[in-house]
């Protein structure tokens, strides 16, 4: 009850919570339901205005840019989950590595991030989805090679000050070694830092995923994607600009409440910024 | 026979560490924390090792706990060198030495609650031990410590520092050790709490024949609770006998200096003014 109470306490963290839920409720609900078949083209209805029927509008084909928003919204987050899973997946192991044991193998994986770090993410992205061929599971990829180091270096800042510890020095004494000392006493005390890292990276990955399929290395269609629609909309910006301004908003909202939920959660778990407000 | 050698042994024991190049082609400077320190403890006594800060006394400490390789010497604990046994070896050596650190609030994990932290050891240790036992042997190191067996389902924060050193105590009797080396085990607590927590050490050493390597900077509380004490200054011992003895004749120049000027908490005018206020009006 009191963790409830200091989620509602927050309100960056209410409003992050209720981005994300919807987000998340439009992504699962547009697998069984949209208003219109977001996939059919009804020529004879194409760039209308938004009205009772069309909520949003519909494109240059006669879609319905709602239910096209809704699929988007499945794309996005489920491009974005994959390529933190991804980047937590490789990177957490090995930052604890790095920290665990120091000398040349902390130098060895943190040059390595360097290098990766040295490239702009998105031409990573563009190079991997070049070599690999454009498509969804690609820019999942893609991202998720470029959070790899993130996590990686995250894990081990963290890591390190755990290390001098006397509670680690006492799980030694104990006969542990350093994957179980990393297992049980280092990941839990850093599982704060953790979560809310995954929390901005997820938010970038999905400014990510959108910008992928903006010039074309993501979705393809006729899959939906938030990015997709907009490149879509450009030849019809001065006449519907509904055609941009909705996946626009959606992608500026998604991205800002997933922001705001990495800083109230930064304030409610990390005790070294929890300040009064 | 084993019973003929100590408890602990430690023979020659040098700990380097290298430090950062000066310039890229000049060798590594070293610092030499401890050159060639030797000493023994007989089984139920107990060794102070006294000195100030930067000394070495604390490396000393973490590589009679197997926690750092010395460059030379051994550490030999029951007579087994503890650096030439195989990681199983060492382990398995582990349970007849434990520690305890110095600061109650760094030593104990704030996610693991007291029953989690005192099965750390037995479980790693003495896998032998079954979940039945595991049980008897927590509430029996509490119990030891004097801390009610309630205290197995509570977290760190809900405990005083005192009270945490007992806990850090009691991990590391569960193993029920010969020898435990304890790194300025009373420096972080308050001077009221520190006499309790020395009594309950003292205690224990009489109940279960323990033996104490003592590391304090603390001239007063080492005089306390050991049998006898050397003097450490810059890596070497440059003193080492009975500890009455020590205090009151001090050999070395380094011992006298560290005597006197260590405060002297009820003499002269402190102790009349204590006296007078004491007295009933």
């Amino acid at each position: 009850m009191s963790l409830l109470r200091a989620v509602l306490g927050s309100r960056n963290l209410t409003i992050g919570l209720v981005v994300l839920l919807l987000a998340a409720g439009m992504a699962v609900v547009s697998e069984f339901w949209t208003p219109w078949p977001p996939y059919a083209m009804r020529i004879r209805d194409k760039l209308q205005g938004p009205s009772l029927a069309h909520w949003f509008g519909t494109d240059n084909f006669g879609r319905d840019i709602f239910s096209m928003i809704m699929a988007g919204a499945r794309n996005s987050l489920e491009v974005a989950l994959t390529a933190v899973a991804v980047g937590m997946g490789l990177g957490v192991p090995l930052g604890a590595l790095a920290a665990a044991r120091g000398g040349w193998i902390d130098g060895f994986v943190m040059r390595l991030s360097d290098l990766a770090f040295a490239f702009p993410a998105l031409l990573t992205a563009v190079i991997v989805t070049a070599i690999f061929g454009p498509s969804a599971t690609n820019a999942m990829i893609a991202i998720g090679i470029f959070n790899i180091p993130v996590f990686a270096r995250v894990t081990r800042g963290a890591a390190m000050g755990l290390w001098k510890r006397d509670y680690v020095l006492a799980a030694r004494c104990a006969g542990l070694g350093d994957a179980a000392i990393t297992w049980r006493h280092i990941l839990p005390n850093i599982n704060h830092v953790l979560i809310v890292q995954a929390t901005i990276q997820f938010a970038l990955a999905v400014v990510a995923e959108a910008g992928l399929s903006y010039v074309g290395l993501g979705a393809q269609p006729p899959q939906a994607s938030w990015g997709k629609m907009l490149s879509d909309s450009q030849t019809y910006i001065y006449g519907a600009p509904h055609l941009a301004i909705f996946p626009g908003l959606a992608i500026t909202i998604t991205v800002l409440g997933l922001n705001l939920l990495g800083d109230g959660l930064r304030d409610l778990l990390d005790p070294r910024v929890r300040r009064r407000r | 026979m084993r019973t003929a050698a100590p408890l602990l042994e430690v023979r020659d024991l040098v700990r380097e560490y290298p430090l950062p190049r000066p310039s890229l082609f000049a060798p590594r400077p070293v610092l030499r924390a401890v050159r060639g320190v030797s000493l023994t403890l007989a089984a139920g006594s107990s060794l102070g090792i006294v000195g100030e800060s930067g000394c070495g006394k604390s490396t000393l400490a973490r590589c009679v706990m197997g926690l750092e390789r010395p460059q030379g010497g051994q550490v030999l604990i029951d007579g087994e060198d503890i650096y030439a046994l195989s990681r199983a070896g060492l382990r398995r050596a582990r349970v007849k030495f434990q520690a305890v650190f110095q600061d109650p609030y760094g030593s104990l994990d704030p996610r693991h609650d007291v029953r989690r932290i005192l099965l750390e050891p037995l479980a790693s240790l003495q896998p032998e031990t079954g979940r039945a036992e595991h049980a008897s042997r927590i509430a029996e190191a509490l119990e030891a410590v004097g801390l009610p067996a309630e205290a197995a389902g509570r977290y760190p924060h809900e405990f005083s520092g005192g009270q945490r050193q007992r806990i850090a105590m009691a991990r590391a009797l569960i193993t029920r050790p010969a020898l435990i080396v304890a790194d300025e085990p009373v420096s972080a607590l308050d001077v009221s709490i520190q006499a309790q927590v020395l009594n309950l050490m003292m205690d224990l050493q009489e109940r279960l024949g323990l033996s104490y390597l003592f590391i304090s900077h603390d001239l007063g509380v080492v005089r306390a609770i050991t049998d006898r004490v050397a003097v450490m200054q810059a890596g070497k011992i440059v003193e080492e006998g009975p500890t009455g003895e020590v205090f009151a004749h001090p050999r070395h120049a380094y011992t006298r200096r560290l005597i006197e000027s260590a405060p002297k908490p009820f003499s002269g005018r402190r102790r009349r003014a204590r006296a007078a206020q004491e007295a009933p009006a």
